[in-house]
Formats: C-alpha cells, sequence, structure tokens
C-alpha cells in the first residue's frame, strides 16, 4: 500500500514537472521568437535606412534569440557585408546554406562576399547557384540581379568569352522583359560583340510593339558590323520612332556619308565608281602628307605614284583600286585613328581591315 | 465467488532487486532531471528577458546584477544546503554521507541561480543543474528505500543526468561524473549513470529542442603540420591560462571569503562591479554563451577576445569568490573560446575557415586545465559543436592544456572548492602515493619449505615425491581451480592411501577439515586484501598464473605481507 502510494507520488511529481516546464518552455520561447521578429524587423528597416551598425546589433538580437530561423542568419550576414564585415558575414551564409544549399539568395550573398574578397572563381560558382538555385516568388528579381551581378563579374575581368554567354543567358532567361533585353543587347554591344549585339537588337526591334532605344542601338550594332544600309535604315526607324533623337541623327548622316563615299558599294556605274575612287585617294594623299608619311622612301614611292595616278585623267579604275587599298592600309598603321564622325576615316579604315 | 489464493508467484516475479531498482530508478531521475533543467533554463531565460526590459539605462544595467546576487545570496543564507558548489556536495553524498543530499538544495539552488545568473552574474548553471540532479536522485532513493551501497552511487546517477541536461550532451554528462565525481569507471555505476544521462537528454531534448548549445560553423579539420604546433602552442597557452585561473579562484575565495560582512553584502557589491565592467563589456554578462556563439562566428577581434577573457577571468572570479550562487562551467567555457579566439587571430599558419575549430580546441584546452577532466573535455567539444571534426585539435590542446596545469599546480578548481570548504574528497589526481598494494608487491618465489604436488601424479608418485622433500607445506591442486594447502605430515599418510588421496584431491568446499586447508588461488595483479581474506584459513596462498592455473608462480604468507607493508616500494613513492 505504501510501496503504491509512493509510485503514485511520484508520478503525481512527475506529471506537475511536466507541465510546469511545457509552460516556462513555451513561454520563454515564445518570448524569444516574439522578441526575435522584432529585433528582425528592427534590423531590417535599419538595414535598408542605411544605419548598418545598428541594423548588425538588431539582426545579432535576432539571430542570439532564435537561432532556428535561417532567415535571420541570412539577413545579419547581409548586414555585415553591407557594413563591409566580410569575415563576420561569412559564416553565418555559409550556416544557412549548410541546411540549404540550393537556396538562390544565399548563395547570391555569398557569390557578393567573395566576390568583395577577390575570390572570382569561387563567387563565379557562387552566382551560378544562385542563379540556377531556388527561389521564393517575391525574390524572383535578385535572380535577375544575380545573372547582372556575375556579367559585371565577368566584365571587370575582361573574361569577353564567359561574359558573351553570360549575357545570351540573360537574354534567353527573360524573354518577355524589353529593359534586360536591352540590357543584354547594349552589354554585348560594349563588349565587342556586334554580331550578337545586332541580332538581339533585331529580335527586340521586331518582338516588341515599343522596342523603347533598340532601333538606335541596333543602328550602332550595325554601323559596328561595317553594314551601313542596315545601319542607315535602323536609324532611319529610330528617327520615325524618336525623331530628335542625337544619336540616331548622327548614326544616320555618318552611315549616309559612308555609303555614299564607298567605290564598292553594290549598282555603282563605272563613272561614279571610278570618282568615289578619285576622292578617296585625294584624300588618302592628303591624309598621309599631312601625318608626315612622304619622309620614308617606301612612302615617298607610294605618295608619288598616287600623284602620277590622280595627275591622269583616264586612269586604270583596277589599278587605282589596288593602290586605294595600299594606300588606306599604309594610314591605318601608321597615321593617328580617325574620329567617329569621320566618315572617309570610316571608308578608309574598312578598307584597310579588308586586306586578306 | 472464488477464495482469494495465497500464491505469492506473480507477485514475486513482479518484485524488483536492488541492483533492478537502481537501474529503473535512473530513468526516472533522468526524466525528473531533466524536467527541472528544462524549468531550470527556461526560468533563467525568463529572468533574462525581463531584465533587459527594464534595464536599458545604465543604472538599472549596474543594479540588476547586484539586486540579483544579493536576493540570491539571501536564499542561500535561508537554505544553506544550496550554498557552493554543486560538485563537492554530490562527492560528499558518494564519499561521506551514504549518498544522502538534502532535498531543500534543489529549490534552493533552483531559485538563487535563476535571480542570480538571469540578472547578469558572470556564472553558469551547469553546476547547479548537476546539484539539482544530485537532489532529486538521492531523495528518490531514499524514497524507494534503496540499499547503502546503491545510495552511494545514486548521486553521481542524478549528477550526470543533471550535466548533460544541462549541455545537451550525454556523453560529457557521463564521462564527467566518472572522471570527476566517481574519480574513476567503476562498472557498478557505469550503466545507472548513462541510463540516466541518456534519459535526461531525451527528455529535455522534447522541450528545448536538439540543436547542439552553439551552432558552429564548418569545422576545418587540421591539413598542414603547421596547424599542429599552433594546437600544441594553444594547450600549453590554455594550461598556463587555466592555473593562472585556478591561483587567481583561490585566492579571491580565501580572501574575500576571510572578510567578515553582514549577509548579501558581499554578493551585492560583487553585483554592483559586474554591472558597472558590463557597460564597457556587456558580453561578460550571465552564462556568456551568446558571446561565444559570436567568437565562433568570428564577430570578435583578437584583441576583443583576448580583453574579454581577462575581464570575464575577474568578475567572474569575484562573484564566485563572494559566494553568489553559480557554476563554474559557463565561465571557463567562455575563457577558453575567447583565448582559442584570441590565439587564432594572432597565430600564423592557420587556413581560412579554422577559427571554429581554435576555438573549440581553446575551449577543450581551459577545460581541461581548469577542471583536470581532459576526456570530458574532447567530448564535450565534439557534442556542443556537433562536429567531429573538432576532435583532434581538442584533443591535442585540452591533453596539453591538462599535462601543464598539472604540472603547475596539483589541485583542480574543485578541488580547491572542496578544501576551502573544509572537505578532503578523493580525487583521481590527488591519490595517495603508497596505496593500496597489489598481490605482486607481496608475494614471494616458491621456497624451500613449500612443495608443489603436480595434479597429473598419482598417489604412488605422490607418496614418493613427499618423502624424498624436505618441504614442511605441500600445495596440491583440487577440483573447482582451487588448491589444497597441509603440512607434509599430514598429507603422507593420505596419500599413502590412492583411494584417500583420490577423495582428498576432488574436494572442492572452502573449508579446513583434517588439517588440510582448501584455499582460492590469487593472481598477481589482484589486491593484496584478497591474498589476506585466504591467509585467515591456511599459512600459505599460492599465487598461480592468469595464462595457466595450474602454475604457481609463487607464494603469499603472513610474513610477506607484513614485509610488504613494512616497505614502500622505490616506483611508488
Amino acid at each position: 500500500m505504501i510501496g503504491r502510494l509512493r509510485a503514485v507520488l511520484v508520478a503525481l511529481v512527475v506529471i506537475a514537472l511536466w507541465a510546469a516546464a511545457s509552460v516556462l518552455a513555451r513561454t520563454a520561447h515564445h518570448e524569444r521568437v516574439e522578441r526575435a521578429a522584432l529585433a528582425m524587423a528592427a534590423g531590417t528597416a535599419a538595414v535598408g535606412a542605411g544605419r548598418g551598425t545598428e541594423a548588425v546589433a538588431l539582426l545579432r538580437d535576432a539571430v542570439a534569440l532564435d537561432p532556428q530561423r535561417p532567415e535571420y542568419r541570412l539577413a545579419l550576414g547581409k548586414a555585415l557585408f553591407v557594413v563591409g564585415r566580410l569575415e563576420e558575414a561569412e559564416p553565418y551564409v555559409y550556416e544557412v546554406l549548410r541546411r540549404t544549399p540550393v537556396d538562390g539568395e544565399s548563395n547570391l550573398v555569398l557569390a557578393r562576399i567573395l566576390a568583395r574578397q577577390g575570390n572570382q572563381a569561387e563567387a563565379e560558382s557562387a552566382y551560378y547557384r544562385a542563379i540556377y538555385g531556388r527561389w521564393s516568388t517575391a525574390a524572383q528579381p535578385l535572380r535577375r540581379q544575380a545573372r547582372l551581378e556575375l556579367i559585371a563579374l565577368y566584365r571587370s575581368q575582361g573574361a569577353t568569352a564567359r561574359l558573351r554567354a553570360a549575357l545570351l543567358e540573360l537574354s534567353n532567361a527573360f524573354p518577355g522583359d524589353r529593359e534586360l533585353q536591352l540590357q543584354a543587347g547594349r552589354d554585348l554591344l560594349a563588349a565587342g560583340f556586334a554580331d550578337d549585339a545586332a541580332r538581339q537588337l533585331r529580335l527586340i526591334d521586331e518582338r516588341f510593339a515599343d522596342p523603347g532605344r533598340a532601333p538606335v542601338l541596333l543602328a550602332r550594332a550595325e554601323f559596328a558590323r561595317r553594314h551601313y544600309v542596315e545601319a542607315y535604315e535602323a536609324s532611319g526607324r529610330a528617327l520615325v520612332r524618336l525623331a530628335a533623337d542625337p544619336e540616331a541623327a548622327a548614326i544616320h548622316a555618318l552611315s549616309a556619308r559612308v555609303l555614299s563615299l564607298d567605290p564598292d558599294q553594290p549598282r555603282l556605274s563605272p563613272a561614279r565608281r571610278a570618282a568615289r575612287l578619285r576622292a578617296l585617294l585625294t584624300d588618302v594623299h592628303r591624309r598621309l602628307g599631312a601625318c608626315g608619311e612622304a619622309d620614308g622612301p617606301e612612302a615617298a614611292r607610294l605618295l608619288a605614284t598616287l600623284t602620277r595616278w590622280l595627275a591622269r585623267r583616264g586612269s586604270d579604275v583596277e589599278v587605282g583600286r589596288s593602290l586605294l587599298q595600299a594606300a588606306a592600309t599604309r594610314w591605318a598603321t601608321t597615321c593617328p585613328a580617325a574620329s567617329e564622325t569621320d566618315a572617309a576615316g570610316r571608308v578608309l579604315t574598312d578598307l584597310a581591315t579588308d586586306l586578306p | 465467488m472464488t477464495a482469494p489464493t495465497d500464491n505469492p508467484g506473480p507477485a514475486r516475479a513482479w518484485r524488483l532487486d536492488d541492483a533492478q531498482r537502481f537501474l529503473v530508478l535512473a530513468v526516472l531521475i533522468g526524466v525528473c532531471t531533466g524536467l527541472v533543467v528544462v524549468c531550470f533554463h527556461a526560468a533563467i531565460e525568463l529572468v533574462d528577458l525581463s531584465v533587459r526590459d527594464t534595464g536599458r539605462s545604465s543604472a538599472m544595467r549596474i543594479l540588476w546584477p547586484a539586486i540579483g546576487a544579493a536576493a540570491a545570496a539571501l536564499i542561500v543564507r535561508a537554505i544553506p544546503v544550496a550554498a557552493g558548489s554543486g560538485i563537492v556536495q554530490t562527492k560528499s553524498a558518494l564519499y561521506v554521507s551514504n549518498g544522502h543530499i538534502p532535498f531543500a538544495g534543489v529549490p534552493g539552488k533552483f531559485v538563487a541561480c535563476v535571480l542570480s545568473i538571469g540578472t547578469g552574474t558572470p556564472l553558469g548553471p551547469e553546476d547547479p543543474a548537476l546539484l539539482m540532479g544530485a537532489g532529486i536522485a538521492s531523495r528518490l532513493g531514499r524514497l524507494f528505500g534503496l540499499s547503502q551501497r546503491s545510495m552511494r552511487l545514486i548521486a553521481p546517477t542524478g549528477a550526470a543526468a543533471g550535466i548533460a541536461a544541462a549541455f545537451n550532451t550525454p556523453i560529457t554528462g557521463v564521462l564527467f561524473v566518472l572522471e570527476e565525481v566517481v574519480a574513476g569507471f567503476d562498472a557498478a555505476v557505469m550503466g545507472s549513470i548513462v541510463l540516466a544521462a541518456a534519459s535526461a537528454v531525451v527528455t529535455s531534448r522534447l522541450f528545448l529542442g536538439e540543436s547542439p548549445l552553439f551552432s558552429v560553423p564548418d569545422v576545418v579539420p587540421i591539413s598542414q603540420p603547421g596547424e599542429v604546433l599552433v594546437y600544441v602552442a594553444l594547450g600549453v597557452a590554455g594550461g598556463l591560462f587555466a592555473t593562472a585561473y585556478v591561483r587567481m579562484m583561490s585566492v579571491l575565495r580565501y580572501r574575500l571569503g576571510a572578510v567578515r560582512l553582514p549577509p548579501a553584502v558581499g554578493p551585492l557589491a560583487a553585483g554592483l562591479l559586474v554591472g558597472v565592467v558590463a557597460l564597457a563589456w556587456p558580453d561578460v554578462l550571465g552564462t556568456g554563451y551568446r558571446a561565444m556563439d559570436g567568437a565562433l562566428h568570428s564577430q570578435y577581434a583578437w584583441s576583443t577576445m583576448a580583453t574579454l577573457a581577462v575581464v570575464k577571468c575577474l568578475v567572474s572570479g569575484v562573484a564566485f569568490g563572494t559566494g553568489t550562487p553559480g557554476g563554474l562551467f559557463a565561465p571557463t567555457l567562455f575563457l577558453g573560446v575567447m583565448l582559442g579566439g584570441a590565439f587564432g587571430g594572432v597565430a600564423p599558419w592557420l587556413p581560412p575557415g579554422s577559427q571554429s575549430a581554435i576555438v573549440l580546441a581553446g575551449m577543450a584546452a581551459m577545460f581541461a586545465g581548469v577542471f583536470r577532466a581532459p576526456m570530458t573535455a574532447v567530448f564535450m567539444a565534439f557534442e556542443l559543436s556537433g562536429t567531429a571534426g573538432s576532435i583532434v585539435p581538442a584533443m591535442i590542446a585540452a591533453t596539453l592544456a591538462f599535462l601543464v596545469a598539472r604540472q603547475l599546480h596539483p589541485q583542480s578548481i574543485l578541488d580547491l572548492v572542496a578544501e576551502h570548504e573544509g572537505a578532503n574528497l578523493p580525487s583521481a589526481r590527488l591519490a595517495r602515493p603508497d596505496a593500496p598494494l597489489h598481490v605482486e608487491d607481496a608475494m614471494a618465489a616458491l621456497p624451500d619449505s613449500v612443495v608443489v604436488l603436480p595434479a597429473l601424479l598419482d598417489a604412488a608418485q605422490v607418496a614418493a615425491m613427499l618423502e624424498a622433500s624436505p618441504a614442511t607445506h605441500g600445495l596440491a591442486e583440487a577440483a573447482g581451480g582451487r588448491w589444497l594447502v597441509a603440512e607434509l605430515d599430514v598429507l603422507r599418510p593420505i596419500a599413502a592411501e590412492p583411494s584417500a588421496w583420490f577423495a582428498l584431491c576432488q574436494t572442492s568446499t572452502p573449508s579446513s577439515t583434517a588439517n588440510v586447508q582448501v584455499v582460492e588461488p590469487v593472481y598477481p595483479d589482484e589486491w593484496l586484501d584478497v591474498a589476506l581474506r585466504q591467509l585467515a584459513r591456511s599459512p600459505v596462498v599460492p599465487v598461480v598464473s592468469r595464462l595457466d592455473g595450474r602454475r604457481v608462480v609463487g607464494v603469499v604468507t603472513a610474513t610477506d605481507v607484513r614485509n610488504a607493508y613494512g616497505r614502500v616500494p622505490v616506483d611508488r613513492r
């Protein structure tokens, strides 16, 4: 009987302890979680307001109070990154990634930290993990941001091939986003990939009812590709839409001038071709003389030949074409480069570049 | 209606013997301790959160630790058993008071420590949890009427449950109690300690979750020889720092304890000092877990961590010295973490990402140096971090710190506390050098006065052998691995009759009949006490080989035993 009483007493004590532990643990947990959420909200607001140090303190509180929430750790990592404490930020981000390795935003933050630390190779991997990681619907803009930052990384590294691939991926990934498409086209053009840029920009021009500045950029790309007819047409279309656009007007005028000087344009009469040839030979003769190219014996011989060809009225056009090629090459390699608005200089440069 | 039967069979089947009851009780102790520790943790946290809400001004930040410490001291004055380090009371229960720990110590310690630690006293909740576990175990043991032997072992069982639940580390709980409280690996208590620790951890995890105490970033394993040197240097530094800490604690405890002040004035003053210091270094307040987590995440510069270590060393010393309730585990871990972090900041050859490994190694080194429990330290680093990569660095640092600290200061901090409290408790480190003796210390080679009669000989051969022998006593193998000892004058007539000799050799009862003694042989590695018990009924005790029980390697006589106790072997001096 006494034994049973003891057992009942112990059971009652255990039940009471269990109840007390439940109540206390739940209350403490609730208090902790509530305070952590408040600290998180205040910390996020402080980051937004540019009060980085205060944000770090608040978010550190949030993490300490509720260490199970990865989003608090990520927010702290981001705040530490913002205030430049990269060494401190890194472990927090890695911890989140240890739990959710495919989390897009965490990988993006890690990529930024690594890029800032100069660890470009690891940063590139992290950017790719971010781009192809898992994102919440609300955070989709950050996924695009990851691509843009990766492109900026490649650009800063001068890694042109990878930059081109990233830009093409960017345009493929967001076909409905005109601004992003334009950005990709602009970046391709700036990186020297005029063919890709032209293809990209033409797509925009065709796909969107309002292509924005795509025709202007297309005209620039076509001009860079030495497709002056297309540049002229695109800039003409741009001028129809954007009447006062100075860039479109300049490309339009310049491409028209180039086309009017080019002796190799199709459907030219022999007389017009000869006249264009003569005008360009006269121009290159002047340019070579102006930049002091008459000093050497070889240059002097070339100038004398040019002078003789120009002096004769019915000179051989084919000889003149060969002379123009040689003079343009000489000019392009020895004299200062022509300005962007110099149409004749552009034609001469193209002729020099066409040399096999 | 059926008459009730008197058959006691089923009831008896359910009745447990003492050992079985002890094991069942170990589980109950673990559950109860786990629940109390959950309440303890939650209560400290709620007080801490409330204090933070109200203590935003500088005045309140100074006052809160003082108020809490003074209130806790008043509780301890009302309930004196709640005073002191819980480990000493637990060891006293094991060695002195037959497992008795007054239960009033449990609620007293609970409330006092909630008030002091919750308001910012820079001490820890682990040692109090240990005492609460031991107190609960002692009460349950008395309630269920355990035998005296089981009662002596029940306090360590509860202590293991307390430590395991407080840290969420079952292995650490078991090892600490075996290394520090039981001072050895006693198989009798091992099962119950493991059961209690495991059930306490399972219970506390139901409420507090399964995460380790610290969330540790990835631990980079040792990959270069230069890193080993860093951990070696950290171990030596940990040993030196631990020695300095123990000596400082000793001085503060004796000096501050000697000052006669009205009740609670000492803790009040210590609390005010803590509050003032915490205005500049708030990270030293309370358990310091948050700062330790920050150090693991490279939150602090090495110089900050070094400063925090020194400041925490001083404030925890003053708080403990004035008798403010609270434990020494957390401050020791704090010092180790900060020492490791500071060391990692200035040490060369460390690859990036090794901060957490060196911080955990520093923690283990300091714990091993202060508590002189290196195995516990290593497993604590592993369990608190949840990463196996921390084991090798912690082993290197903890072992060296233990050796250095032991060389410089023979007593651990717990020995000092016990000494200050007037107790002289046994300890694995302070074992007397000349006790106890083994059989091999006393045994002598087979003398001429004793002849061994091989079991393979028949009676005629034995008789012939006895006739020719100049010895006075004979040893013959009996049944059941026992041996017969008798004077040759007694054996000769028996050997002359084969049937009588055969009957004698079949004897196995350890009793003396017809002047022939039947004795258990002893082995060289056994305690001499075993041989002494045999000498009570036989003048000669055979010492046999463990590999061959028929081979007598020597004998022990009363003279040999007297001689052994009369000399102190050189290698034991």
